[in-house]
């Protein structure tokens, strides 16, 4: 195990911080997120639990989380990342974790964020021949039941009253 | 004329050999085939749901069955997706907690808690210890509620069907339970960020009580029932096994990946609410079969008592909601995650707020998401009579992995 509690080897001497909402936490750039990824299943980050995009105007930002169940501290760890919403690519996580495989096609569905090198980069809950990214800021949709001012106002007006106009 | 007639025999002889030969040839062959091992069979496609009685929900899954053996699998997930993490965009955090209800329909204490917990980290509010310790006893009452729905079916799938009964009487007996403390029985909406939404009824605790000390003695006989079986064991018993380093690849979490012989309990690893109290120990099994899977529920079934004896013991008096409760919830920008060990693993919420009154990004962590994505890992390679019941002890709720 390298290392334990001196700080993690990982590539450009990135420090691991700790978070009030979320814990300990590693931002790395999107190059080095595969080599830092390995780094932490070294330290023994045996458990991929989920990737989530973060939808912004410019970016999507990744957050991973990974567990250990063989560490004595910090258990619990958040990977940072964010690709350009102009070339949404980034490495799969999926040799080194096999249960990344359905998150990462998950936040292909909803985000449209690509997953290099991933075994089976299709849809998982949209259907295959959908057009759009839902879960991003900017998706419209002709069923969509929120209406525009719906989502604008600050305080929640039109709250049940009648939307159908 | 001597020496051509010679030839002629020869030629005779030659050919009647190779007729000969080619017989004989024809004769191994046939013999070869009439041998079982040589069968040759070809891999067949079964289509598998998504409308199916055995399939828990709406799940669709391609099964390639080479004779008796499923080769591979191949899931298709999404026929329940009801875009909730888009709905939280819209929502202020207080209108989102009945949407989690609808997440793990069979435990929606645990939802309403593993959501509120999060607001609650995000927005800096400290939850009274009475509401703490209702949470704790409701939530412990749901994890056995929904326990004893998963042994009734996963008898109903090997055709056990009397335990059914009986454990539906108990069942009956908490949704009677969280019918007085809130009104509903399946989709309670009872958390609340800040605490819960009303306090115990009168002689509440001890209709509990007298629940848990009966469930106690009768749980027993529930396992002699079903867990005892003859026919039963045989048939879970070495099914549908996985180890523990193919469990944690696949990322399962909860019983199925204690049945493997890893303590991941989060109840324990990361203690949340009031946990740190109570004595109790985390549920382990080592074989990581069908069977295995069964009965680490029952075991944990028994833990869950322990935890609520004390709990109803050391319950104070006292607010059930915080002195100032904003009517507004409006966390300070930032991201928080949360968790709590669910009935069927690790439930997560991660919240990024931007400061308005409602989440800028929420995403759930699904324990049956994870659990059903090492599914094929278990089923490959067992009877095709199997895996539906490796899936039923898998014990997947299609709104939660499907959200």
């Amino acid at each position: 195990m390298s290392g334990e509690g001196h700080g993690e080897r990982v590539p450009g001497q990135i420090k691991i911080v700790q978070e009030a909402g979320l814990g300990y936490t590693l931002t790395v750039k999107r190059e080095d997120l595969f080599k830092a990824a390995l780094g932490l299943k070294e330290a023994g980050f045996d458990m991929f639990m989920f990737v989530s995009g973060v939808d912004y105007p410019d970016t999507i930002k990744l957050r991973y989380r990974l567990y250990s169940t063989k560490r004595k501290n910090k258990l619990n760890i958040f990977l940072k990342t964010e690709v350009p919403k102009s070339d949404p690519v980034v490495d799969s996580l999926t040799p080194i974790w096999p249960s990344a495989n359905w998150h990462e096609r998950e936040t292909y569905d909803l985000f449209g964020v690509k997953f290099r090198g991933h075994p089976d980069m299709r849809r998982i809950f949209m259907p295959d021949d959908f057009v759009g990214h839902p879960l991003r800021k900017d998706y419209k949709d002709d069923h969509m039941l929120v209406k525009e001012e719906f989502i604008q106002g600050t305080v929640i007006k039109g709250y049940g009253e009648d939307n159908s106009k | 004329m001597g020496q051509e007639m010679s030839k002629i025999e020869e030629a005779k002889n030659l050919t009647q050999n190779q007729i000969l030969e080619e017989l004989e040839e024809q004769l191994r062959v046939e013999e070869i085939e009439e041998q079982p091992d040589a069968i040759k069979t070809e891999e067949m496609v079964i289509n598998f749901g998504p409308q199916h009685p055995s399939a828990h929900g709406v799940f669709r899954a391609l099964f390639h069955v080479n004779g008796e053996i499923v080769t591979k699998i191949e899931p298709m997930i999404g026929y329940l997706h009801r875009c909730f993490e888009k709905i939280a965009e819209n929502r202020t955090y207080a209108q989102f907690v009945p949407f989690t209800d609808r997440m793990d329909y069979v435990s929606s204490m645990h939802n309403n808690w593993a959501y509120v917990m999060t607001v609650e980290k995000l927005a800096g509010i400290q939850v009274p210890e009475r509401a703490e310790y209702i949470r704790v006893i409701v939530g412990e009452l749901q994890r056995i509620a929904s326990h004893l729905l998963f042994l009734s079916t996963a008898g109903l799938e090997a055709g056990a069907v009397s335990p059914l009964q009986y454990y539906f009487d108990e069942r009956e007996r908490i949704l009677n339970l969280f019918e007085k403390v809130c009104g509903a029985r399946l989709t309670y909406n009872y958390i609340k960020i800040g605490g819960v939404r009303a306090d115990l009824p009168d002689g509440w605790l001890e209709e509990a009580l007298s629940f848990v000390n009966r469930l106690k003695k009768t749980i027993v006989d529930y396992d002699k029932l079903l867990l005892g079986n003859y026919i039963f064991k045989k048939r879970m018993k070495g099914a549908g096994k996985i180890s523990a380093e193919i469990a944690l690849a696949q990322g399962l979490t909860g019983p199925p990946l204690r049945s493997t012989g890893v303590a991941y309990d989060v109840r324990k690893s990361d203690p949340y609410s009031v946990y740190p109290r109570f004595d109790f120990e985390v549920a382990v099994r080592f074989q990581g079969d069908n069977y295995d899977r069964v009965v680490i529920r029952s075991e944990e079934i028994k833990q869950s008592l322990r935890i609520i004896e004390q709990a109803i013991e050391q319950i104070p008096d006292g607010r059930i909601l915080p002195m100032s409760l904003p009517k507004d919830i409006k966390p300070p920008v930032g991201e928080a995650f949360g968790h709590i060990e669910s009935s069927r693993g690790d439930l997560g919420y991660f919240i990024v707020s931007d400061g308005s009154l409602k989440p800028y990004r929420l995403k759930i962590q699904g324990p049956s998401f994870a659990n059903l994505q090492g599914f094929p890992a278990m089923a490959e390679g067992s009877y095709f009579a199997d895996v539906v019941l490796t899936l039923g002890t898998l014990d997947p709720v299609f709104g939660e992995v499907d959200r």
